[in-house]
This record gives structure tokens, sequence and C-alpha cells, in this order.
């Protein structure tokens, strides 16, 4: 098994030009993730666990510290490598309504990233093909975003994620924003393409309880630092940070519920 | 003073004999002012006791939000209470003018929103828009009822009151800015608390925090207050009782342990099932299909197009049943649950 993921010591230091505004939001943050692994990484708002996903999909230049992602080096590989990062890693936004340009078709939402080699009656056929692998009907490829529920609006982050068919999936905190009743279509649809693809997952959340059932290794953070990492199921029945103790102390139950 | 003439509503009230604060009578919300306009909330029934804390538990598309703006005379100009009626403290306020609501606002009832950074005047340091909600109730000067407005902040548990009350609102946490919120809404000492999803846009620690400051208030003031949310495992810390809503009208009412060990509705259980997580690798629990929009309700049970175990009568619309003393479920085919 190869790495998928290697964070090494990221740091991110927000301000202007003129200096620094205090502490880092991200301070020295290493990890590696395994080729085929659900990685979590939880915090607070304001932990940095964001930031951190934003440096690795090239969106955020960290300050110090390297991030290489399916082989891409991320900040520091030339023009080319860079170029490959779109197939390399990809992400699945918290908020469905926000991240999808609301005049354009869902189609063409899917498809933007399948442009290149093959012209149109290749990409239709693809696009049929994610449609299907997210669990909606080919015909909403002519419908628009606002026609959808949040839950079919997220499928659609999903197809246009996979479309690039990339190595490694970011999703942050893909449920959040969805009805209770409708997250565990996600999560399960998440699954599965997992299992189908042997995709890398990084799930960024801040329900433990989700963290606990999707993923083999977690992170916490906090202050912009990893405080914590291990296997989910041992770090939340017995937390060793202060701080996570005082998260796993914070979660309300469920009566009869662990 | 208190109305005892009108029998109760409410099946799943735990104590007929204490005064009932708040009630809501088989209440309507449409949309327009004119009969036969679309319905949003339909023969919505609750009734919350002195000193008790009902839990509102629904989706989106529920009506949560609109029930709880119609019990403090906030619902939008484009909406009414169509039929019905809402009862604060006995005194029937569905048509209350403007005037008067504001008379019964931060007195008789009180309410806290999910994002204190848009209820709060970013203008306005928070001690003075605290004190500018006592000043138009009570005449009292500015400078006893900004003492005031210091205690109540100590009192919602922000440390160093007297330094806060200076502060803008975009110079606190999240956290504190729901403190002040909480403190804004307690300052006139309301019998009633309306709280609509007031700790989702915190994290997890400060939400403890404040579920923790609303619990104590409840049984240090004897006051009553109706807890909305999405987040079943928020309201069973809270709660005395809770109300299920689904598309605009209520499935399921009951004392909070019945209701979540023991779900009657299908629309519960779901919901209970889609919130409690496994052990890892599980799949994770979910109820198919989605919430209706308003103009797709089903005739019949309205959950019915999710549900599996519905069937012809499922065409016929259920009303709310009493199950059992405290249990009010509105289905043709309730879970049976063990016998008790």
């Amino acid at each position: 098994m190869s790495t998928a993921v290697v964070a090494d010591a990221l740091t991110k230091t927000y301000g202007s030009r003129r200096g620094s505004l205090g502490r880092p939001a991200v301070d020295n943050v290493s990890f590696a993730v395994e080729e085929g692994e659900t990685f979590g990484i939880v915090g607070e708002s304001g932990s940095g666990k964001t930031t951190v996903s934003r440096m690795l999909l090239g969106l955020v230049a960290p300050t110090s510290g390297r991030a290489v992602v399916g082989g891409v080096d991320v900040w520091g590989g030339s023009r080319e490598d860079r170029r490959r990062l779109p197939q390399a890693i990809q992400v699945v936004f918290q908020d469905p309504y926000s991240s999808m340009n609301p005049r354009m078709r869902i189609g063409k939402i899917i498809a933007e990233g399948l442009r290149g080699p093959g012209g149109k009656a290749a990409r239709s056929g693809e696009l049929g093909r994610l449609l299907q692998l997210v669990g909606l009907p080919e015909r909403y490829a002519e419908l628009f975003p606002h026609q959808l529920s949040g839950g079919q609006r997220q499928r659609v982050a999903i197809a246009r994620a996979l479309a690039m068919n990339p190595a490694v999936l970011v999703a942050d905190e893909p449920v959040s924003s969805l009805d209770v009743s409708m997250r565990g279509q996600i999560l399960n649809l998440l699954a599965s393409l997992r299992e189908t693809y042997g995709l890398t997952c990084v799930l960024i959340s801040h329900d433990l309880g989700v963290v606990r059932q999707f993923c083999e290794r977690v992170i916490v953070m906090s202050a912009g630092q990893i405080v914590e990492q291990g296997d989910p199921d041992e770090i939340f029945q017995a937390p060793r940070h202060d701080y996570t103790k005082a998260l796993v102390a914070s979660i309300p139950h469920l009566p009869g519920q662990a | 003073m208190i109305d005892t003439s009108t029998p109760s509503t409410d099946g799943s009230r735990l104590d007929p004999a204490t005064p009932v604060i708040l009630r809501l009578e088989d209440v309507s919300i449409v949309v327009g002012n004119r009969g036969g306009d679309r319905a949003l909330v339909t023969g919505l029934d609750l009734e919350i006791d002195k000193g008790e804390v009902v839990g509102l538990v629904g989706e989106s598309g529920s009506g949560k939000s609109i029930s709880a703006l119609a019990c403090v005379g906030l619902l939008p100009s484009a909406l009414s209470v169509g039929r019905g009626r809402i009862l604060l403290s006995g005194e029937d306020v569905t048509h209350a003018s403007e005037d008067h609501w504001r008379q019964l606002r931060g007195r008789e009832v009180a309410m806290v929103f999910q994002d204190p950074m848009t209820s709060l005047d970013p203008c306005f340091r928070i001690g003075s828009q605290i004190v500018e909600s006592i000043r138009a109730h009570q005449h009292v000067s500015r400078e006893v009822a900004a003492k005031r407005a210091i205690d109540v902040l100590g009192h919602v548990g922000i440390a160093d009151p007297a330094r806060r009350f200076d502060a803008f609102p975009h110079e606190l946490s999240g956290g504190l800015r729901q403190r002040v919120m909480i403190a804004a809404a307690l300052v006139l000492e309301p019998k009633v608390l309306i709280a609509d999803e007031p700790t989702t846009a915190l994290d997890v620690t400060t939400q403890a925090s404040i579920i923790e400051l609303v619990k104590g208030l409840c049984a240090e003031l004897s006051m009553s207050v109706l807890w909305i949310s999405h987040d079943l495992a928020v309201v069973s810390e809270l709660a005395d009782r809770v109300a299920v809503t689904y598309a605009g009208e209520l499935v399921e009412a009951g004392c909070i342990r019945e209701v979540f060990s023991e779900a009657r509705h299908h629309y519960t259980r779901g919901l209970l099932e889609s919130a409690v997580h496994g052990k890892r690798g599980e799949a994770f629990g979910f109820i198919s299909g989605s919430v209706p929009e308003p103009s797709d309700w089903s005739a019949g049970c309205r959950f019915g197009a999710r549900c599996s175990r519905a069937d012809e009568q499922c065409a016929q619309h259920p009303a709310m049943t009493q199950v059992r003393l405290h249990r009010m479920v509105r289905c043709h085919h309730p879970i049976h649950g063990a016998p008790s």
C-alpha cells in the first residue's frame, strides 16, 4: 500500500504582507493517509481543519510545509505537476447551494471536468454513468440546481468530484446542511463509492459519531494543532487530551445511547 | 389570569393541575390572508405548562420555525394564522395588534434565534441594546436599566459583565453572543422562552454550556421553554416532553423518554435511526425519499410516500390519537411498543 496524502509540517499564518495576525491558523500539522484509507479530521470552528484541507486541495498556500497528494507536490511542484492535481484530489463542500453555479444545468456542472479527449459523445455517456453512480435519474442533467433538494444537490456535488476520477476525495462537512433523515443516504453513498473505487477519503466533520462510524483513523485538531490521533473508537472511548475529553463530554446523547 | 375553562387539547400533557402558559389550539398558518390559501402548518395543538421544557422536533419544511414566530407575533406579513387560537397565560393573542404584541414580547414571551449575529444590531454596544428593551417596557432611568442589564449578563454566565456591557457584537464569540441574546430575552422575566435552534450554529462544547444554562435558568425562574430543534439528542438533553412535526403537522407527542425509547410513529423511528450512530463500517440509518414541499403534501398521510408500512388505509388522513396516557400519535398503523 502506498501513501496517498502527505502533510508535512503544514503551517498557515493569515495576515498582511507587513505582518502576521497573531497565532497561525494551522500550526505544524503533519500526517499521512494511506491509499484507500478513510481518514477523519475532527475539530471545532476555528481549529484549522478546513484550512488543512484547502492546503491539500491547492486552494490555500501554506506559509511553510509541504503537501503531497497522489504523487503531486501541491505547492512545490512544477506547473506540469500541478496540472495533474484535479485528477489527484477532489472535494465535496458542506453547502451544495453555494458550491454550484445556479445558472448552469446539472449536466454541465458535472461535465465541466470532463472536457478534453473523447468528444461530446463520450462525455454524455460518461455523464449518464456518473448520474447513475450517485443514484440520480439521467433526465436530471437538464435541471438547474434550484430544482433539486439539498440531498440531491449533494449527490450532484459527489458526481462532479468523481468526474475527474480522483485518487483522493475530501468531504468537508458533507451532510451538515442536510436534514437528519437524509444524512445517512449521502454517507452510505460515499461509503459504497469508496468501497467500489478504492477511493481515499478525507472526511472533515465536527460530528464525532459520524467520524467514528465512517473513518479508520482520525486526527483531532484544536487551535491549529493536532492534539490527538489514532483509532476513532479508542480516542472517543478513552480520550487522553483535555480538549478531546471536553469534546467527547459535550456530545448530547439520546437516551440509551452509549 | 390563567384560563382553565377550555378543556385540554394536548393529550400529552403530564400534569393537568399546573397552569398552561402557552397554548396553541388547532392552529393553521397559511400563505396570504384569505381562506383557502396554501397552508404551511395545519391543526397544531400544543400546550406548555409553567416551568416545563417542551421540545419541538422537525426537519426543514416541518413548519416548526413559523409556528414559533406565530407564538411571538412575528409572522412575516405574507403569512397569517388562518385557523385556531394562540393563548398566552389564557389570553387569546391570535389576532393581537402590533402595539399589543410589543407589550407582550419580552414580558410574557421572548424569543432566541439561531444566529445571534443577525439578531444583534452590529452598530450598537450590547449593553445599550439590552437597556433599550428594558426602557421600552418600564419607566426606569438609564442607570437603573444599565445596572439590571449588567446583572442579567452576569446571570447568564458572562464573565466580567460590566466590561462586556460596552462590547460590540463582533467583539464576542458565537457562544458569548448567544448568551447575550438569552440575557436580552430574560431581562424582563418572560413566562415562556421560545428558542429556535439556538445552538445549531455553535460548537458542541459551547452548545453543552448553553443547554446547561437554559436548564438552570428554567429551574431557578420556573420559566417555560419551547425548544425547537432538528437535533433529537439536544432535545433529549433538556426537554420534559417532545412534539415531533412532519410536513406542517404534529405526528407524535409525549414524554421525552417514552417517545425516544418507544417511538410509535414510523417517522419518529426513522429519525431516531438516522440520528443514532453505529459501529465502524456499519451502514448509516436514513429515511428514503425527501421531505415534501407543502404543494406536494398528500391528502392522506403526509409521511405515507416514505413509509414502509403504508397501505390503502393511509390514503385517509390520520388523526392525532391518544394511544395511551400522555401519548399522542398520528398514524393508522402505529408501532406497538413493549407492554408496560
